[in-house]
């Protein structure tokens, strides 16, 4: 398990997108869901291939699903 | 509750409407007036319609009918009254996204409506949803929670809220949705109704309101199997105006629903995961559904998802989904964040602490995941069976918990087994299969390879012949 992403860290990245409206409050609920991500990812992530995983927009990916399609009825 | 029902010609089935205006049996204005009546009478109990056309559809009803007794072709879906969820854009009409803070009326008409328009269908009105197809259980501050029609203290799920409530209510005969992380699926399980999320591609997004272009799928509502697949072969194919779409031939869905046997057919059980943490009642009724598929000829077996990815499959889509929502209402948030409610507030934000490389690294590893989920589990099996939803429908009050702390808990408990199927972009379909003991409807979800909607169509259909389950219709108060 990875260090959560910090709070302030989350407030103060949405304050300099322009998002005054993100409070503590808000940046801890943020920083709680950004942390799973971040640790989910890496838990998935075979890190020694993670250059060689290509095809990530959604027609690459819609050809992967095409490709993978069985007999339809 | 639950009783046969007694709706006159607004139960009838989509395929036995549209027959019967073709026919010339029944006019298309008796259509709409039926289910008119009913929208009215519904309407103050489950609140599933954000505006009604009812003169714009009459008109429509009255236009269709004079074409067939012009002697005119009749399209497929002729005088049939269908009502969608209030984001598949027409030009010139606001469309409300479930939301205060929605952008002025569009120009562009979604293609999925240009289809129905295309095969004759009338619309009736716009449906109830979550604010921005944001939250699966139904709640909404600004239109009003819609609720769900077997019992109005409980939850009509969501996003596509309206879209299950209407089409069990039998106030329309089918619905279109959209489906991010369950958005059809969901509503469609607790109404007691079939909800089919396509593969990723099968349907055009265009004109309709983006959340996430790696996860939308548009979805459709209807009452039986053979609805969905009359639905679907109008609306399914390649849009130029949207590069997500196949190529892929579409099938004469209606054509290849067979005859109810399934002999030969391998039904996949989940070894791990998808069963975890389902309630006693629940499981009776999934259970009961694969003996009922074991009559029909299928044979179940026991089949392995793969191990390690399968828990991460909804928080991966969730990466997707909240990176790629945060840039849609980075600017709306930016200027009218106190026109969210809290809890959409948080989660449309969500994104702004995702770092750009896990965002990257999680589509990234898509088509991999893909491949892997596919050789596994369809090797072994056709279609895999699981719940669509795991526990009895809670109620509105147990589901009402804002922008607080347990809101992450209470949605995943929600979106367990059916966001796996957004990120891997696997067709799946809710299937009713009985009520749990709260007198709410139960399902179970087939998931099949790539553009195998056909196959899951089929099985449904045959599931269908043995069960009265579809048949049944929530009853009026009074």
């Amino acid at each position: 398990m990875r260090a959560p992403i910090d709070a302030q860290a989350v407030l103060e990245l949405a304050r300099a997108q322009g998002h005054g409206w993100v409070d503590e409050e808000v940046a801890r609920r943020i920083a709680a869901a950004a942390s799973v991500a971040v640790n989910t990812v890496a838990a998935v992530l075979p890190p020694a291939t993670a250059a060689e995983l290509l095809g990530a927009s959604p027609a690459e990916f819609r050809d992967t699903l095409e490709r993978l399609a069985g007999d339809e009825a | 509750m639950s009783s046969r029902t007694d709706a006159g010609v607004a139960g009838w089935s989509l395929a036995d409407a549209a027959q019967a205006v073709a026919a010339r049996q029944v006019s298309a204005r008796e259509l709409v007036t039926a289910c008119l009546q009913r929208i009215e009478r519904w309407q103050p109990r489950i609140n599933s319609f954000v505006a009604v056309f009812a003169h714009g559809a009459l008109a429509a009803a009255d236009r269709a009918d004079a074409e067939l007794a012009a002697g005119r072709t009749p399209g497929p879906l002729h005088g049939v009254p269908l009502a969608h969820k209030d984001m598949f854009y027409r030009p010139g009409r606001v469309s409300t996204l479930g939301s205060r803070a929605a952008p002025p009326a569009p120009t562009t008409l979604s293609t999925l409506l240009r289809r129905l328009d295309e095969a004759g269908a009338i619309e009736l009105g716009t449906l109830n949803m979550a604010e921005f197809a944001l939250g699966p259980t139904g709640h909404n501050e600004f239109l009003g929670h819609c609720r769900n029609p077997w019992n109005p203290a409980h939850i009509a799920c969501g996003s596509s809220s309206g879209g299950g409530a209407t089409v069990a209510a039998r106030l329309a005969y089918g619905s279109l949705g959209s489906d991010t992380g369950g958005s059809v699926r969901l509503p469609a399980s607790v109404s007691g109704v079939l909800g089919l999320k396509p593969t990723y591609g099968r349907l055009s997004g265009h004109g309709m309101m983006p959340l996430s272009h790696s996860a939308d799928t548009p979805g459709l509502f209807a009452r039986t199997a053979r609805d969905l697949a009359l639905l679907l072969r109008v609306v399914a194919g390649r849009d130029p105006f949207d590069a997500r779409t196949s190529r892929r031939p579409v099938p004469d869905y209606p054509a290849v629903l067979g005859d109810g046997g399934l002999r030969g057919l391998r039904v996949g059980v989940p070894r791990s995961y998808f069963r975890e943490g389902v309630s006693a009642e629940v499981t009776r009724a999934l259970d009961a559904s694969l003996r009922a598929l074991e009559g029909l000829g299928a044979e179940v077996v026991a089949v392995p998802v793969p191990a390690t990815s399968s828990a991460h499959y909804t928080e991966l889509s969730r990466v997707l989904v909240y990176a790629e929502a945060a840039a849609i209402h980075g600017p709306r948030l930016r200027e009218r964040a106190m026109d969210y409610s809290p809890q959409v507030r948080v989660r449309a934000a969500t994104g702004l602490g995702i770092p750009a490389p896990v965002y990257a690294q999680a589509l990234q590893l898509r088509p991999a995941l893909l491949e892997e989920f596919v050789q596994t589990v369809f090797a072994r099996c056709d279609v895999l069976h699981l719940p669509t939803l795991g526990i009895p429908v809670p109620t509105l009050e147990e589901t009402d918990v804002g922008g607080s702390a347990v809101m992450w808990e209470k949605i995943a408990v929600l979106v367990r087994c059916t966001a796996p199927f957004n990120y891997l972009g696997l067709p799946a379909l809710s299937v009713p299969c009985g009520f749990t003991d709260n007198g709410l409807p139960a399902s179970f979800q087939l998931v099949g390879r790539p553009f195998a909607e056909a196959m899951l169509l089929r099985v449904a259909a045959a599931y269908e012949q043995l069960t009265d389950w579809t048949r049944r219709a929530p009853v009026e108060e009074g």
